[in-house]
Protein backbone atom coordinates (compact mmCIF):
# COMPACT_ATOMS: atom_id res chain seq x y z
CA UNK A 1 0.00 0.00 0.00
CA UNK A 2 1.73 3.22 -0.95
CA UNK A 3 1.73 5.92 1.93
CA UNK A 4 -1.03 8.76 1.88
CA UNK A 5 1.90 11.31 1.30
CA UNK A 6 3.08 9.41 -1.89
CA UNK A 7 -0.71 9.70 -2.90
CA UNK A 8 -0.68 13.24 -2.15
CA UNK A 9 2.28 13.74 -3.93
CA UNK A 10 0.94 12.23 -7.26
CA UNK A 11 -2.21 14.25 -6.98
CA UNK A 12 -0.71 17.69 -7.07
CA UNK A 13 2.81 16.87 -9.27
CA UNK A 14 0.84 14.52 -11.60
CA UNK A 15 -2.41 15.70 -12.08
CA UNK A 16 -2.94 12.09 -14.47
CA UNK A 17 -0.12 9.67 -13.22
CA UNK A 18 0.09 8.69 -16.85
CA UNK A 19 0.08 12.17 -18.54
CA UNK A 20 2.86 13.31 -16.49
CA UNK A 21 5.20 12.98 -20.13
CA UNK A 22 2.81 14.79 -22.38
CA UNK A 23 2.11 17.69 -19.20
CA UNK A 24 5.79 17.87 -19.13
CA UNK A 25 6.37 18.33 -22.92
CA UNK A 26 3.60 21.21 -22.45
CA UNK A 27 5.72 23.33 -20.58
CA UNK A 28 7.41 25.70 -22.51
CA UNK A 29 11.65 25.25 -23.22
CA UNK A 30 12.37 28.79 -22.03
CA UNK A 31 9.75 28.06 -18.89
CA UNK A 32 11.42 25.28 -17.68
CA UNK A 33 14.17 24.33 -14.91
CA UNK A 34 16.90 22.55 -16.51
CA UNK A 35 20.06 20.73 -14.34
CA UNK A 36 22.73 22.29 -15.19
CA UNK A 37 24.69 20.42 -18.24
CA UNK A 38 27.57 18.53 -17.29
CA UNK A 39 29.31 17.97 -20.61
CA UNK A 40 31.75 17.87 -21.03
CA UNK A 41 32.13 15.78 -18.14
CA UNK A 42 36.27 15.32 -16.19
CA UNK A 43 38.25 17.52 -18.28
CA UNK A 44 42.15 17.02 -17.32
CA UNK A 45 43.69 20.38 -15.51
CA UNK A 46 45.75 21.80 -18.60
CA UNK A 47 48.34 23.57 -16.11
CA UNK A 48 48.92 20.17 -13.97
CA UNK A 49 49.47 18.28 -16.70
CA UNK A 50 51.89 20.56 -18.89
CA UNK A 51 53.70 21.23 -15.46
CA UNK A 52 53.92 17.15 -15.17
CA UNK A 53 55.23 16.45 -18.86
CA UNK A 54 57.85 19.89 -18.37
CA UNK A 55 59.07 18.01 -15.61
CA UNK A 56 59.27 14.98 -16.76
CA UNK A 57 61.36 16.15 -20.28
CA UNK A 58 63.81 18.45 -17.83
CA UNK A 59 64.37 14.70 -15.58
CA UNK A 60 64.84 13.23 -19.05
CA UNK A 61 67.58 15.89 -20.24
CA UNK A 62 69.37 15.57 -16.98
CA UNK A 63 69.53 11.99 -17.17
CA UNK A 64 70.74 11.83 -20.45
CA UNK A 65 73.15 14.40 -20.54
CA UNK A 66 74.54 13.07 -17.22
CA UNK A 67 74.90 9.98 -19.94
CA UNK A 68 76.62 11.75 -21.89
CA UNK A 69 74.59 11.52 -24.28
CA UNK A 70 73.88 15.34 -24.90
CA UNK A 71 76.41 17.77 -24.94
CA UNK A 72 74.93 20.73 -22.80
CA UNK A 73 78.14 19.82 -19.91
CA UNK A 74 76.98 20.46 -15.93
CA UNK A 75 74.13 22.65 -16.64
CA UNK A 76 71.10 20.47 -16.41
CA UNK A 77 72.46 19.11 -13.16
CA UNK A 78 73.03 22.26 -11.69
CA UNK A 79 69.68 23.12 -12.41
CA UNK A 80 68.18 20.45 -9.87
CA UNK A 81 67.49 22.50 -6.88
CA UNK A 82 65.86 24.68 -9.08
CA UNK A 83 63.54 21.99 -10.30
CA UNK A 84 62.80 20.83 -6.56
CA UNK A 85 62.04 25.09 -5.71
CA UNK A 86 60.31 25.15 -8.54
CA UNK A 87 57.97 22.01 -7.85
CA UNK A 88 57.50 22.95 -4.55
CA UNK A 89 56.17 26.48 -5.23
CA UNK A 90 53.72 24.79 -7.65
CA UNK A 91 52.54 22.43 -5.90
CA UNK A 92 51.94 25.14 -2.78
CA UNK A 93 49.98 27.34 -5.48
CA UNK A 94 48.00 24.69 -6.43
CA UNK A 95 46.97 23.57 -3.16
CA UNK A 96 45.79 27.31 -2.25
CA UNK A 97 43.81 27.81 -5.63
CA UNK A 98 41.87 25.04 -4.82
CA UNK A 99 41.49 25.58 -1.22
CA UNK A 100 40.20 29.12 -2.23
CA UNK A 101 37.79 27.64 -4.64
CA UNK A 102 36.74 24.87 -1.96
CA UNK A 103 35.96 27.72 0.36
CA UNK A 104 34.29 29.88 -1.77
CA UNK A 105 31.77 26.88 -2.30
CA UNK A 106 31.70 26.00 1.19
CA UNK A 107 30.21 29.02 1.72
CA UNK A 108 27.88 28.92 -1.06
CA UNK A 109 26.94 25.71 0.23
CA UNK A 110 26.30 27.30 3.48
CA UNK A 111 23.71 30.00 2.15
CA UNK A 112 22.31 27.66 0.24
CA UNK A 113 21.35 26.02 3.56
CA UNK A 114 20.41 29.21 5.43
CA UNK A 115 17.67 29.38 2.49
CA UNK A 116 16.11 26.13 2.95
CA UNK A 117 15.61 27.22 6.94
CA UNK A 118 14.00 30.31 5.99
CA UNK A 119 11.95 28.45 2.82
CA UNK A 120 10.68 26.27 5.35
CA UNK A 121 9.62 29.34 7.82
CA UNK A 122 7.83 30.44 4.89
CA UNK A 123 6.01 27.19 3.96
CA UNK A 124 5.38 27.17 7.61
CA UNK A 125 3.49 30.44 7.24
CA UNK A 126 1.72 29.98 3.97
CA UNK A 127 -0.02 26.70 5.43
CA UNK A 128 -1.16 28.57 8.82
CA UNK A 129 -2.90 31.09 6.55
CA UNK A 130 -4.47 28.45 4.29
CA UNK A 131 -5.54 26.21 7.28
CA UNK A 132 -7.05 29.70 8.62
CA UNK A 133 -8.37 30.47 5.30
CA UNK A 134 -9.75 26.97 4.63
CA UNK A 135 -10.97 26.47 7.98
CA UNK A 136 -13.04 29.70 7.44
CA UNK A 137 -14.36 28.48 3.72
CA UNK A 138 -14.90 25.10 5.13
CA UNK A 139 -18.12 23.27 3.28
CA UNK A 140 -17.68 25.76 0.25
CA UNK A 141 -16.54 25.24 -2.84
CA UNK A 142 -13.81 28.32 -2.91
CA UNK A 143 -11.12 28.27 -5.22
CA UNK A 144 -8.09 30.13 -4.94
CA UNK A 145 -8.05 31.82 -8.47
CA UNK A 146 -4.68 32.81 -10.12
CA UNK B 1 21.91 15.14 -5.82
CA UNK B 2 19.21 16.47 -7.25
CA UNK B 3 17.50 14.12 -10.21
CA UNK B 4 15.44 14.91 -13.19
CA UNK B 5 12.72 13.78 -11.50
CA UNK B 6 12.92 16.97 -8.86
CA UNK B 7 12.96 19.03 -11.83
CA UNK B 8 10.05 17.90 -13.66
CA UNK B 9 8.32 17.58 -10.05
CA UNK B 10 9.09 21.84 -9.76
CA UNK B 11 8.02 22.54 -13.25
CA UNK B 12 5.05 20.67 -13.17
CA UNK B 13 4.14 23.05 -10.01
CA UNK B 14 4.78 25.88 -11.58
CA UNK B 15 3.54 25.44 -14.76
CA UNK B 16 0.34 24.73 -12.22
CA UNK B 17 0.78 28.01 -10.67
CA UNK B 18 1.64 29.91 -13.37
CA UNK B 19 -1.34 29.67 -14.98
CA UNK B 20 -4.33 31.44 -14.20
CA UNK B 21 -6.34 28.71 -13.62
CA UNK B 22 -8.29 28.39 -10.03
CA UNK B 23 -6.90 25.34 -7.70
CA UNK B 24 -8.47 23.96 -4.68
CA UNK B 25 -7.44 24.83 -1.20
CA UNK B 26 -6.62 21.29 -1.10
CA UNK B 27 -4.35 20.88 -3.62
CA UNK B 28 -2.58 24.01 -2.36
CA UNK B 29 -1.96 22.21 0.83
CA UNK B 30 -0.70 19.19 -0.73
CA UNK B 31 1.44 21.51 -2.90
CA UNK B 32 3.07 22.87 0.31
CA UNK B 33 3.40 19.48 1.69
CA UNK B 34 5.35 18.64 -1.82
CA UNK B 35 7.20 22.32 -1.44
CA UNK B 36 8.18 20.98 2.13
CA UNK B 37 9.44 17.79 1.40
CA UNK B 38 11.13 18.77 -1.02
CA UNK B 39 12.70 21.69 0.57
CA UNK B 40 13.75 19.30 3.56
CA UNK B 41 14.96 17.09 0.73
CA UNK B 42 17.55 20.25 -0.98
CA UNK B 43 18.17 20.75 2.88
CA UNK B 44 19.86 17.39 2.99
CA UNK B 45 21.42 17.74 -0.61
CA UNK B 46 22.81 21.07 0.61
CA UNK B 47 24.55 19.58 4.00
CA UNK B 48 26.09 16.48 2.08
CA UNK B 49 28.07 19.06 -0.32
CA UNK B 50 29.23 21.28 2.97
CA UNK B 51 30.11 17.62 4.21
CA UNK B 52 31.62 16.73 0.67
CA UNK B 53 33.73 20.12 0.10
CA UNK B 54 34.81 19.75 3.70
CA UNK B 55 36.32 16.34 4.40
CA UNK B 56 38.22 14.53 1.86
CA UNK B 57 39.15 11.08 2.66
CA UNK B 58 41.81 10.89 4.46
CA UNK B 59 43.45 7.73 1.86
CA UNK B 60 43.29 10.86 -0.86
CA UNK B 61 44.37 13.35 1.37
CA UNK B 62 47.17 10.93 2.52
CA UNK B 63 48.13 9.88 -1.36
CA UNK B 64 48.31 13.51 -2.03
CA UNK B 65 50.35 14.62 0.30
CA UNK B 66 52.74 11.23 -0.02
CA UNK B 67 53.21 12.20 -4.08
CA UNK B 68 54.03 16.12 -3.41
CA UNK B 69 56.32 15.04 -0.49
CA UNK B 70 58.14 12.21 -2.81
CA UNK B 71 58.54 14.25 -5.69
CA UNK B 72 60.13 17.30 -3.40
CA UNK B 73 62.55 15.00 -1.54
CA UNK B 74 63.08 13.24 -4.40
CA UNK B 75 64.42 16.03 -6.31
CA UNK B 76 66.32 17.66 -3.47
CA UNK B 77 67.93 13.81 -2.75
CA UNK B 78 69.19 14.04 -6.63
CA UNK B 79 70.72 17.43 -5.57
CA UNK B 80 71.93 16.79 -2.32
CA UNK B 81 73.47 13.12 -4.31
CA UNK B 82 74.69 15.35 -6.75
CA UNK B 83 76.07 18.28 -5.25
CA UNK B 84 77.50 17.16 -1.67
CA UNK B 85 77.77 13.34 -1.94
CA UNK B 86 79.23 11.76 -4.87
CA UNK B 87 79.16 14.76 -7.23
CA UNK B 88 77.85 13.36 -10.19
CA UNK B 89 74.24 11.90 -10.87
CA UNK B 90 75.00 7.72 -9.70
CA UNK B 91 72.51 5.15 -9.72
CA UNK B 92 70.91 6.20 -6.67
CA UNK B 93 70.68 9.65 -8.03
CA UNK B 94 68.56 8.42 -10.95
CA UNK B 95 66.32 5.86 -8.72
CA UNK B 96 65.85 9.03 -6.83
CA UNK B 97 64.62 11.43 -9.82
CA UNK B 98 62.53 8.46 -11.01
CA UNK B 99 60.69 8.13 -7.51
CA UNK B 100 60.25 12.01 -7.89
CA UNK B 101 58.59 12.15 -10.70
CA UNK B 102 56.66 8.91 -10.00
CA UNK B 103 55.61 10.95 -7.01
CA UNK B 104 54.67 14.05 -8.58
CA UNK B 105 52.75 11.71 -11.06
CA UNK B 106 50.51 10.16 -7.60
CA UNK B 107 50.02 14.18 -6.55
CA UNK B 108 48.56 15.34 -9.51
CA UNK B 109 46.65 12.18 -9.87
CA UNK B 110 44.99 12.83 -6.75
CA UNK B 111 44.53 16.76 -6.99
CA UNK B 112 43.22 15.94 -10.29
CA UNK B 113 40.30 13.60 -8.24
CA UNK B 114 40.43 16.67 -6.06
CA UNK B 115 39.59 19.10 -8.44
CA UNK B 116 37.05 16.39 -10.25
CA UNK B 117 35.20 16.39 -7.03
CA UNK B 118 35.09 19.89 -6.24
CA UNK B 119 33.64 20.57 -9.80
CA UNK B 120 30.94 18.29 -9.04
CA UNK B 121 29.84 19.89 -5.94
CA UNK B 122 29.68 23.15 -7.95
CA UNK B 123 27.35 21.56 -10.37
CA UNK B 124 25.53 20.17 -7.44
CA UNK B 125 25.30 23.26 -6.07
CA UNK B 126 24.05 25.09 -9.13
CA UNK B 127 21.06 22.66 -9.15
CA UNK B 128 20.25 23.11 -5.71
CA UNK B 129 20.79 26.54 -5.83
CA UNK B 130 18.15 26.42 -9.27
CA UNK B 131 15.87 24.11 -7.19
CA UNK B 132 15.32 26.42 -4.39
CA UNK B 133 15.11 29.42 -6.60
CA UNK B 134 11.78 27.74 -8.18
CA UNK B 135 10.56 26.50 -4.68
CA UNK B 136 10.90 30.38 -3.64
CA UNK B 137 9.19 31.17 -6.38
CA UNK B 138 6.33 28.26 -6.19
CA UNK B 139 5.72 29.58 -2.15
CA UNK B 140 5.53 32.99 -3.29
CA UNK B 141 2.53 31.90 -6.17
CA UNK B 142 1.08 29.70 -3.41
CA UNK B 143 0.70 33.10 -1.06
CA UNK B 144 -0.66 35.21 -3.64
CA UNK B 145 -2.91 33.26 -3.99
CA UNK B 146 -4.09 32.99 -0.33
CA UNK B 147 -3.87 37.12 -0.72
CA UNK B 148 -7.11 38.65 -0.84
Amino acid sequence: MRPAATWRRARVVDPCLASRPCVLRWIAMEDRIQPVDRTPTRRLNPVLWSSAAVTLVWVVVIVTDELGLLPLGRLPILSLPFLAALVAAGVAMIVWQDRQVTLELLNQAQHEIKRTDLLAERVAAARQRLCMAHRDDFGSSTRFAG
Amino acid sequence: MPTQADFDDANLLLSRLRSPAAILPDDLVDMLTVAEDAIARLRGEARVLEFRLQARSLIEVGLEVFGWAIGIIGFLAAAIDVFVIHGELGLFGLIDLASAWLGLILGACMRQRAEWNTEECRYDLMDVRTLLDAYREIIDRINNRLSP
